[in-house]
């Protein structure tokens, strides 16, 4: 970045700016949050009242009808039994009381409360007469159990808080776009055009924009180029080449060319957009599946699984060609026709009506997701080599798991309410409106096709080189399988059989992506500093470790959720910096990032299938003790190998 | 002063497109859980309905063949006046019993569906028509259906978005405020450094057209006392005005001389 550029646009003040930005749009989202969680409380307070009122009516009915036989009401046979059970099936009801007339209790039941059960006021209390032909004999009375109810309102307060949350990450996007438009990137092509012509080189120009100022300064010296270029054409053919010979300039022949400049955020929007677009279906796409029609011989869980599983096999075998591609063709370019396979592919989804294409569409779109993704890692790789190695890939980590965490939960919200294909059709949008900012932003020379790597002689020279191979497959591979068997796999399976609900499963799984957008970014500002990379990954799959070993002494719900923060951070601190150091130790043979990328599919596809294989065999626990194994050895292996190359 | 107002008018309308998100999720949000309160009442209501069905069935009978079904269906309809229908159903989907008549030959597709994916489990669904929610006998050879209006739920899903929209404006005046106050206390500094490049670059713009009008005196004018970035900028924006001129004036000359030739 130019001085001035560097100075006023630069990264402290963009910094700023966005911190500005956030802290006002997180106040916002979270004064408006609080106020939907009271108004939500207050709507839904009748709604559970009815349905507790409704259980009173339901065992009034049944006790009217055995007073209509002339049956005394002290006198039915196994009345407590009877309202043990319903207690048993309605956990809202906390007591349920049978009184005779004289207010005498004939029957009741009570729910075994626990310590907090009883600390909690009685939020609510209903009582129906029962009546013989024309007299009331009695009453009965139904506590609501608070525990229950606090329970459905933290939940109420989770669920805003989720939408809460992707909104704020909306809002970083957005305002991360604000400020490149408006200051920094107009005032970085200034800067080097003003550069260019004070050297005397007319043959650029630039694209006018900015506040200020900047746009009419940038026409300015647009038209310094242009004015230049139509006098020196409109002299004669035979004087222009002598002219042109002893001028002390450069002047373009013809229209000046447009300047081009790549940045890393020129990825940032399209591909947070294109995330969260292919991942709307992820929080009932298994649910989805099950639902379709299938062939005898499938299953229920098989047919639930099939797209997940269709979905990692397509984007291994892809991950390879990706790369190639987009060296080929460019990054723009293949990020842009990755959009219209993705939006057939959500359509496709929408349409489905048998488990197989379901499953057909969903590996569609894992191929386009992988092109896609590619191109844009690539595209920021380019756009930041000036500017070090890990702040693209940082960014690059960021965005992804801000729309995978955007794209899940909005498609939860979306599906839950308007159903499956409305969340696919909004795909589709997303899908259409990543495609057009991808056009507009990725304009940059890092989207135009590179050098394509020698595949023989680059991997030659890698394989010779032993910390690639411990970088690859000791640390990379088991971070991927760590995270595609604890984290997809295991909590959902943990946290159901510890009595957690869908909902709750996906906040504790949302935890991960969360940590990995919150310090994704501050973990590449240490790589990029005096910290360097390689602490970096080795306190990461040390934390990782852990988180994972830590299940091995303790369990349950807080256990989960403690070890999910843990390995969401420590990944965090390790995957951008794992990159930068493999680049390094790559030493520009352009073979690192596909090797990390392909140990990354590949070791979730291995984990997955060893873990469905060992699980019945082993148990989760002594499953999760293998993978902090392998990862600690990994991390024994990669400082030993790396201390040794380091040594003189 | 024109800048912070810009930024201000930036940052307040990124707070209401924001704004405008969360509370078109956060009302959607509102819509499932009410929808899910509503549909787990209605499948209460089933389940207790179902107990005399059941019981039939487990003695052997069709549960086509309970006689007193049409008074068992009654007596749950009155459980609650919005009721729409309430339907018995056989292991095929045919409709055998039902509070409405006709009788519906069989469920709508949307139930059917809606209990292929349940797979036997308790279900409910939101349809045009209205929610439904129904369970199962343990043998899937039947089960009941309760149709219920959606109008209350659309009620309340509307007044939620009136109340959060209400929320929201009340919101964003305040962060409209308080954005001012922070703008000016964290970027007062950059604020004040921006202003000075811009005053700097209309400054350099107005001092080319004066020049281009007869005007002599070449230093510019320095406004204040910039940042030494500004300077700069503004240094080397004379620098390429300069450059242009002269390589504007060497292209001039020799058209000149071969005109006056």
């Amino acid at each position: 970045m130019t001085r001035a550029a560097g100075a006023l646009g630069g990264q402290g003040k963009r910094a700023q700016l966005t911190v500005v930005l956030l802290v006002l749009v997180v106040a916002a989202v979270v004064g408006a949050g609080s106020r939907a969680a009271g108004a939500f409380e207050r709507a839904v307070a009748p709604e559970l009242g009815k349905r507790t009122r409704l259980i009173g009516v339901i065992v009034r009915a049944e006790l009217q009808r055995a007073l209509e036989q002339g049956m005394p009401l002290d006198a039915i046979s196994g009345l407590d039994r009877y309202l043990s059970q319903t207690l048993g099936r309605f956990a809202e009801v906390e007591r349920i009381v049978v009184r005779a007339a004289n207010g005498s209790t004939v029957a009741s039941a009570e729910r075994n409360a626990g310590p907090t059960s009883h600390a909690l006021p009685a939020v609510g209390s209903y009582r129906l007469i029962i009546l013989d032909g024309n007299r009331g004999v009695g009453e009965i009375q139904i506590d609501v159990n608070p525990a229950f109810v606090r329970t459905r309102l933290r939940e109420i307060v989770l669920d805003v808080l989720a939408v809460g949350l992707v909104a704020a990450l909306v809002a970083l996007e957005l305002a991360l776009l604000l400020t490149a438009v408006s200051v920094a990137r107009p005032l970085e092509r200034v800067s080097r055009l003003v550069d260019a012509q004070r050297e005397g080189d007319f043959r650029d120009r630039v694209a006018p924009g900015g506040i200020g100022a900047l746009a009419r300064v940038a026409d300015r010296l647009n038209d310094h180029a242009t004015d230049l270029a139509e006098r020196l054409a409109a002299i004669p053919a035979a004087l222009r080449a002598d002219i042109s010979a002893r001028l002390q300039a450069r002047i373009a022949e013809g229209r000046p060319a447009l300047l081009r400049l790549a940045d890393v955020g020129d990825i940032r929007i399209a591909l947070f957009a294109f995330c969260v677009a292919t991942e709307v279906a992820v929080a009932f796409l298994p649910v989805y599946a099950r639902s379709m029609a299938r062939p005898p011989w499938l299953n229920a869980d098989l047919a639930a699984a099939a797209p997940l599983i269709a979905y990692l096999l397509a984007a291994a075998i892809f991950t390879p060609l990706a790369g190639w591609l987009a060296a080929r063709v460019g990054a723009r370019r293949l990020f842009l026709i990755s959009v219209l396979p993705t939006m057939l592919a959500l359509a496709g989804l929408a349409g489905a009506e048998h488990v197989f294409e379901v499953t057909l569409w969903r590996a569609v779109m894992a191929i386009f997701y992988t092109t896609a993704t590619v191109a844009s890692q690539e595209y920021a790789l380019r756009a930041g080599a000036a500017q070090g190695s890990t702040r693209p890939l940082g960014a690059f980590v960021a965005v992804v798991y801000s729309g995978v965490f955007c794209g899940a939960a909005l498609g939860g919200v979306v599906a839950g309410r308007l159903g499956a294909g409305a969340a696919l059709y909004g795909g589709v949008a997303i899908a259409l409106l990543a495609g057009l900012v991808g056009a507009l932003m990725m304009r940059g020379p890092a989207g135009d096709p590179g050098r394509i790597p020698a595949p023989v002689a680059a991997a030659t020279a890698a394989r010779r080189d032993p910390r690639l191979w411990v970088l690859v497959f000791g640390i990379a591979a088991p971070m991927s399988a760590t995270t595609a068997v604890f984290v997809w796999y295991l909590t959902p399976l943990m946290l159901t059989a510890a009595g957690s609900g869908p909902a709750e499963v996906a906040r504790v799984v949302m935890l991960y992506y969360l940590a990995a957008v919150l310090l994704g970014p501050v973990a590449s500002t240490l790589s990029d500093g005096r910290t360097g990379p390689r602490p970096l990954v080795f306190a990461g799959a040390g934390l990782a470790a852990l988180a994972l070993a830590s299940l091995s002494w303790w369990g349950g719900f807080w256990a989960t959720v403690a070890a999910m923060c843990a390995l969401g951070t420590g990944h965090a601190l390790l995957r951008a910096p794992l990159y930068a150091l493999a680049q390094r130790v790559d030493a520009g043979r352009g073979t690192a990032v596909g090797a990390l990328r392909l140990a990354e599919r590949l070791g979730a596809i291995v984990g997955l299938a060893s873990c469905a294989w060992a699980l019945p065999r082993v148990g989760a626990e002594t499953g999760l003790l293998v993978l902090a194994m392998l990862t600690l050895a990994g991390l024994m292996l990669g400082a030993a190998t790396l201390a040794r190359a380091h040594r003189p | 002063m024109a800048l912070f107002w810009r930024i201000w008018a930036s940052v307040t309308l990124l707070t209401v497109v924001v704004l405008c998100i969360f509370v078109g999720l956060a009302t959607m949000q509102f819509g499932s859980i009410h929808a899910t309160l509503v549909g787990e009442r209605l499948v209460v209501l089933a389940e207790r309905t179902l107990a005399p069905f059941a019981a039939a069935t487990r003695l052997g009978l069709p549960i086509s063949g309970v006689r007193n079904a049409a008074a068992l269906l009654e007596r749950a309809r009155q459980t609650d006046e919005d009721i729409i229908a309430l339907h018995v159903f056989d292991g095929d989907g045919r409709v055998v019993h039902s509070t409405i008549t006709p009788m519906p030959p069989t469920l709508a597709p949307d139930a059917l569906a809606a209990r292929t994916a349940a797979n036997g489990a308790p279900w409910f669904r939101e349809t045009a028509v209205g929610f439904i929610g129904g369970v199962e006998l343990p043998a899937r050879d039947g089960g009941i259906v309760v149709v219920y209006p959606r109008g209350g739920n659309v009620t309340h899903v509307r007044a939620m978005l009136a109340e959060l929209a209400l929320d929201a404006g009340l919101v964003v005046l305040l962060t409209a405020g308080l954005g001012a106050l922070l703008l000016r206390w964290r970027l007062g500094p950059s604020i004040h450094h921006f202003e000075a490049l811009d005053a700097s670059l209309r400054d350099f713009e107005r001092t080319g057209w004066r020049r281009a009008a007869g005007k002599v005196s070449a230093a510019p004018v320095r406004l204040g006392d910039p940042p030494p970035e500004v300077s700069d900028l503004r240094d080397r924006l004379d620098a390429a005005a300069a450059h242009y001129r002269a390589t504007g004036r060497q292209l001039a000359t020799p058209v000149t001389q071969e005109g006056e030739a």
